[in-house]
């Protein structure tokens, strides 16, 4: 995925000259370009989020752009890799920071990442939105250093957690609640919040049990402590490829047939190609069904597939969301220094429903959607999906 | 005796980088010969038993072994063709039992009679060594891991053994102890090279010698010539047994090559 | 206690790899005291190759075949062109040459495979056996009497061969065995083909147990038979396995018991304090003392 990143940037240093030059000979006055800075994992163990992250972005903006732009100015969009890391995510952030033509920011894909982007965007004024950092501690920091440049359009996992444990308890009929969480940012926090469900549903928490995301590679340990507790079900706070080889590991050992319910970002396709048969039947939790009968949910889906041959997934169109956001506001007269203010202000319908925000920046009023594995695909469960919406 | 040298140097020199540490010395050692090399620290009798053994490259002339040249041949290969080694400091393998060391010394055949056979011989010279077979080299005395490098030299069936400094870090029993187990090796067939700082325990049992000095040849002929030389006497023999340090003086002491060096002998 | 002993044979399962790929690591260090830095990324791309073949349908038992003999010839290759050149030089140049490699192969494994983790197919289903409570499943009897025949046959070979014996003089007084005849450059490369080639075994039971083909798992591996091979004592072979079965059962517990995100930690803290109670690691070699 690098070599995307690289053309993007070289197309950037490419392109600037020449547009000035044109600028003086051919082009009418309003041609000029709005540029917005995409940070995501583009390489990595967690490419396949920022390529999704990409494809919506880099889709909206096409579609802005071929019915006249916003205001007239040409939405361009510039994409750097974090690899969702802390550090790289700083790096790539104080890069963009000291460029005055970027308008604004989109992303980052994983909390950590932007966790640790977000104070360099505030103390540059810059407006930030994430389409999939979703751990509660977004909300904190928000809260706590008075972060008013930053909103995101997807439910803090404080939510998801709830919703997971509602389906296991509530939906499914579970009692004994198994839980393996990843050890970064987004996984101690949504155990937490899953700790606190639990206890309020009545159900009992049998095993909770941690991993380092990407690097663990042998679940049995873990695996082996939850099977000897006998749950009805596991909850899995984690990424697709993780989740794939712990799901493996599990009917490989056999250490027995549990149901899973798998956190939000796991419902893509390596997850089922990762963890094979043993993924069948497996759920997914997620705030985007592909299946959605809205009106703009079908447009996208539709151009999605036209464009990359593939149904978007969570981040796509999450992402997809963003830029359309951005015009919005811009055509509500927003400057780059009151981009945010006015963001908070809005109220947007996309592909994943109707998007407004709270004092924090986090989106109100989003459904959640139950995927399932079926015949080694995943498909929205439309039964659940209604029942943990309820 | 045959008349072709089985090794021979010819206009041998060696550099190390700026430093020449031999230079032209010529030696030839027949079948059935004890030769040995005298001189003192850094007088370049390490670089020439290197040289002969193929461990560092030479500047100029050649190497040639029953007529042959070696001087371009790996290591191995000259071991193969009946070269063997004792090193200095005689150097067994530690860590491997005493016939493992053996084995070691006989290359890397399978090779079940014959073996068999080169190990009987071996211990039929060295007995402690076959008492102590199982034990491990390190834990061996002095004078036992120098049976053991000998022995492990004579695995190969060498035609010619040379050896570096086996008087070195001996007391004066080994040391005789030491030139005995030669002499026996020698009756075995094999021809040998001494390397020694000791000049008159290796005189006592060799042939003919060679004497080196700052990298060139002062001295050469039989050993009862040397013994017998002037400025040899003073530079080494007067101090036997201890002659472990180089002595300033001897440049001054011995003769210039032309003026009296011996005509060698052929044995 | 069963989930203690549920847990013991699964740490001996991981254990069994390490063990292999320490094996392999050790011998390759003690020959000649490199530390190969790129053991992990030689049985990485060796793996990825294998699991290619087996895509490609090759049989499998010809595919792990070529899938090892890859490993030992690019294990060749490294000595040949990363280590021999410096075989004489400051120890640290070769050390710099050995991560360069290392990177070379990542590279490489990268441009052609690419960065996604992928799965390991089983010729086989999930068979378990049970026995009092514990599971033991067919793949971890694979793994067990893989290691086992390993294990017996790299004693038989390094004891009783001729060859093995040459290792060994290298090993205890490289430039003396030159001198006595041992063939260095003919030994040394073929103690990294079969360094290389039980890496490899460990690395495609690795892809097997975890079911996951990775680039990161070679420097995975390399970290982990590091530690096994200095908590057994660097340079024994004896050592470098059971320190690898030791990390194995001490990671499974560690974080069955302890604390389960500490994997990585728990490793190096067992090294430490193994190495402050027994410097020399568990199953030193003898020095090489002389009288």
């Amino acid at each position: 995925m690098k070599w995307q990143t690289a053309r993007s940037v070289l197309l950037a240093g490419a392109v600037a000259p020449s547009l000035m030059m044109g600028m003086a000979l051919l082009a009418p006055a309003h041609a000029e370009s709005l540029n917005f800075a995409v940070i995501g994992p583009m390489s990595g163990d967690n490419a396949v989020y920022g390529v999704a992250l990409q494809r919506g972005t880099q889709l909206a903006a096409k579609q802005i752009n071929a019915a006249g732009g916003v205001n007239g100015d040409q939405m361009e969009l510039e994409f750097l890799d974090t690899q969702c890391q802390a550090t790289q995510a700083a790096s790539a952030a104080a890069k963009i920071a000291a460029d005055p033509d970027v308008f604004a920011v989109i992303g980052d894909v994983c909390s950590s990442a932007s966790l640790a982007a977000m104070p360099i965007f505030y103390r540059a004024g810059l407006t930030q939105v994430s389409g999939s950092s979703t751990s509660p501690k977004i909300t904190e920091v928000v809260r706590d250093n008075g972060y008013d440049n930053f909103a995101r359009v997807i439910p803090s996992d404080s939510q998801q957690a709830g919703k997971m444990v509602d389906l296991a308890t509530k939906v499914l009929g579970k009692k004994r609640i198994a839980i393996l969480y990843a050890s970064d940012d987004f996984g101690q926090q949504i155990y937490g919040y899953q700790q606190l469900a639990i206890e309020a549903s009545g159900a009992e928490l049998v095993a909770a049990e941690t991993y380092t995301p990407t690097q663990t590679k042998n679940f049995t340990p873990q695996l082996t402590n939850i099977a000897s507790a006998k749950p009805d079900v596991l909850l899995i706070d984690g990424y697709y490829n993780d989740a794939g080889a712990a799901v493996s590991q599990l009917a490989r050992s056999g250490l027995g047939d549990i149901t899973i319910i798998n956190s939000a970002g796991v419902d893509q396709a390596d997850y089922i190609k990762l963890g094979g048969e043993a993924t069948e039947g497996s759920y997914v939790f997620t705030y985007y069904n592909p299946g959605s009968p809205l009106e703009a949910n079908r447009a996208f889906v539709q151009a999605f597939e036209a464009e990359y041959g593939e149904k978007p997934n969570e981040q796509a169109a999450y992402g997809y969301e963003i830029p359309f956001i951005y015009k919005l506001a811009i055509e509500q007269g927003a400057t780059r220094e009151t981009l945010a203010e006015t963001v908070r202000g809005i109220s947007f319908d996309g592909p994943t429903g109707t998007t407004r925000f709270d004092e924090n920046g986090d989106v109100l009023g989003k459904s959640g959607a139950v995927m399932v594995v079926k015949d080694g695909q995943f498909v929205v469960d439309l039964d659940l999906t209604q029942a943990v919406n309820r | 005796m045959s008349s072709e040298p089985l090794l021979e140097l010819r206009n041998v020199s060696v550099d190390y980088g700026q430093f020449r540490a031999l230079d032209d010395v010529s030696y030839r050692i027949m079948p059935g010969e004890i030769v040995c090399l005298l001189g003192g620290n850094a007088c370049g009798k390490s670089t020439s038993m290197k040289a002969i053994f193929g461990q560092v490259r030479l500047a100029e002339g050649e190497i040639r072994w029953r007529g042959e040249r070696i001087d371009q041949l790996p290591t191995v290969r000259r071991v193969q063709m009946g070269i063997a080694a004792v090193p200095e400091g005689r150097r067994v393998f530690a860590r491997m039992q005493v016939e493992e060391n053996l084995l070691v010394g006989a290359g890397m055949h399978w090779r079940g009679a014959q073996l068999k056979q080169d190990l009987e011989r071996v211990y039929g010279l060295f007995p402690r060594l076959e008492e102590r077979r199982l034990q491990l080299a390190g834990t061996l005395s002095g004078g036992e891991q120098q049976m053991l490098a000998m022995g492990r030299a004579l695995m190969s069936r060498p035609t010619l053994i040379c050896m570096d400094e086996p008087s070195m870090g001996l007391s004066p029993k080994l040391v005789r102890q030491s030139f005995q187990l030669i002499e026996q090796i020698h009756r075995s067939g094999a021809a040998v090279f001494v390397v020694e700082q000791n000049a008159n325990a290796a005189l006592r049992i060799a042939h003919r010698g060679y004497v080196l000095q700052n990298g060139r040849l002062v001295l050469q002929g039989s050993a009862a010539e040397i013994l017998a030389d002037a400025g040899m006497r003073e530079a080494y023999l007067g101090r036997a047994g201890s002659s472990a340090d180089h002595h300033p003086g001897a440049s001054s002491a011995v003769p210039p090559m032309d003026s009296s060096m011996p005509t060698p002998k052929s044995l | 206690m069963t989930a203690f002993l549920q847990q013991v044979v699964n740490g001996l399962a991981s254990g069994s790899i390490y063990a292999l790929i320490a094996v392999g690591y050790s011998m390759v260090y003690g020959v000649l005291e490199l530390i190969n830095f790129a053991h992990g990324d030689i049985f990485m791309l060796a793996t990825f190759l294998t699991l290619t073949l087996i895509l490609l349908g090759v049989p499998w038992p010809l595919a792990i075949l070529l899938g090892i003999l890859a490993g030992a010839i690019l294990a060749m290759i490294v000595e040949r062109f990363a280590y021999r050149p410096l075989r004489n030089a400051d120890r640290i140049a070769p050390t710099i040459t050995a991560v360069g490699a290392a990177l070379i192969i990542q590279n490489v494994a990268l441009a052609t495979w690419g960065p996604q983790t992928q799965p390991f197919p089983l010729p086989f289903g999930s068979g378990l056996i049970q026995l009092g409570g514990v599971y033991i499943t067919v793949l971890q009897l694979i793994i067990f009497g893989m290691a086992g025949i390993c294990a017996l046959a790299l004693y038989l070979l390094v004891q009783l061969t001729p060859w093995g014996r040459a290792m060994r003089a290298i090993r205890d007084d490289p430039t003396t065995a030159e001198l006595v005849g041992v063939p260095v450059n003919r030994i040394v490369p073929a103690v990294y083909a079969v360094g290389g080639g039980l890496g490899v075994i460990g690395g495609i039971l690795f892809a097997a147990y975890y079911n996951a083909v990775y680039i990161g798992m070679g420097f995975t591996g390399t970290m982990n038979a590091f530690v096994a091979a200095v908590l057994g004592g660097i340079g024994s072979l004896k050592g470098a396995f059971i320190g690898g079965l030791l990390l194995g059962v001490m990671q499974a517990l560690a974080i069955g018991y302890i604390a389960s995100g500490f994997e990585n930690t728990v490793a190096f803290v067992i090294m430490i304090v193994i190495l402050v109670l027994k410097p020399r690691g568990l199953f030193a070699l003898p020095t090489a003392s002389r009288v």
